[in-house]
């Protein structure tokens, strides 16, 4: 690693660890939102980072398989499946619609 | 000595399978991480370190992706922490279940998608501290063991997408959501800010990252919407 990519390694670690622990210093200042309000900014950047690994995925293909898996697994959360069996189907249907996709 | 006292109270009132089902899928992203690391020239224990610092899988894939691509490791470095902005609001978050001193300075360094999310989702205040802890150590191991891996055998995982592995990740986030949105306040911005993620992205030429920041303007409108329509 050149010197210029230790400095960019670095600058990422500290710039990231001074995000996290501002954050935690702003929640305990009277910035500090009601539970609600920040139950639905917490729930608003994570839906938004969903919407992000969808178009992340790499193609259309991918996109509309990592969709699907998505819904699939969550359709088997809401009929009472453990977390980890519906990771497992969620990955499993992911592969199906990308082969078939693919074939197709 | 402190936080492996908290840790042994904190595992007996954790789901450990969700826990362990999400760190193996951090470590499967983890070898791939390691594997790109090596193509772009890293030592296996550069890559490590950078793991062990960071820990942060999209924005360590982002500034390694910079160096093989040769944009330069400042900006891969500055777009990794556009895309980690997004912490500052989980830092907000996680203040609520992690009190401040010594220990502060630790769970700082675990704070992400997944840690805030599998502790948001479990209820009460100790309850949620407990999750923090045992998920944000057991994927924070996971996640540096993975790229250990990939950077010592290479190829192994190219591509995780294969095994399915990118469905994973926004599939967890969605399950561990699920519950927020029991507060039909809270449902409105999930859907609203999906909105607001999802223009974004048809709209292009926004920097990644910047998605989610501006998803989060979805909630002051969604708040002043309810409480008009609380007052008519």
């Amino acid at each position: 690693m050149t010197t210029s990519a230790w400095i960019g390694a670095l600058v990422l670690a500290l710039g990231t660890y001074a995000m996290r622990w501002g954050g935690m210093m702003l929640g305990r200042t009277g910035f500090r939102p009601s539970d609600r309000v920040l139950a639905g900014l917490t729930a608003a950047v994570l839906s938004a980072v969903i919407v992000g690994s969808l178009s992340d995925a790499g193609g259309k293909t991918e996109s509309i398989a990592v969709l699907v898996g998505v819904i699939a697994g969550v359709s088997v959360r809401r009929l009472g499946a453990s977390v980890s069996l519906t990771l497992v189907v969620a990955a499993t249907a992911n592969v199906i619609v990308r082969f078939f996709l693919r074939e197709v | 000595m402190a936080i492996m006292s908290s840790l042994n109270r904190s595992i007996s009132g954790v789901d450990i399978r969700t826990v362990v089902a999400v760190a193996g899928s951090v470590a499967v992203v983890g070898v791939a991480y390691g594997a790109l690391a090596a193509s772009a020239g890293l030592m296996w224990w550069q890559t490590v370190l950078i793991a062990c610092c960071v820990y942060a899988a999209s924005a360590e894939f982002l500034f390694v992706g910079a160096l093989v691509a040769g944009a330069g490791p400042l900006v891969g470095a500055l777009s990794g922490l556009l895309v980690n902005a997004r912490t500052v609001i989980y830092g907000i978050s996680a203040a609520e279940y992690i009190p401040p001193g010594g220990q502060a300075l630790i769970a700082a360094h675990l704070i992400n998608d997944e840690t805030v999310a599998l502790a948001g989702a479990s209820g009460h205040a100790t309850r949620r501290a407990q999750t923090f802890w045992v998920s944000g150590m057991s994927i924070w191991v996971a996640w540096v063991a993975g790229a250990a891996s990939g950077a010592v055998l290479g190829g192994l995982v190219d591509d995780p997408g294969v095994w399915g592995l990118d469905a994973v990740f926004p599939t967890l986030l969605a399950v561990l959501v699920m519950p927020m949105m029991a507060d039909r306040r809270v449902a409105a911005c999930v859907v609203a800010a999906g909105f607001v993620a999802v223009v974004v992205v048809v709209a292009g030429g926004v920097p990644s990252g910047l998605g989610p920041l501006l998803a989060t303007s979805a909630v002051p409108v969604v708040w002043f919407l309810a409480r008009k329509r609380n007052s008519a």
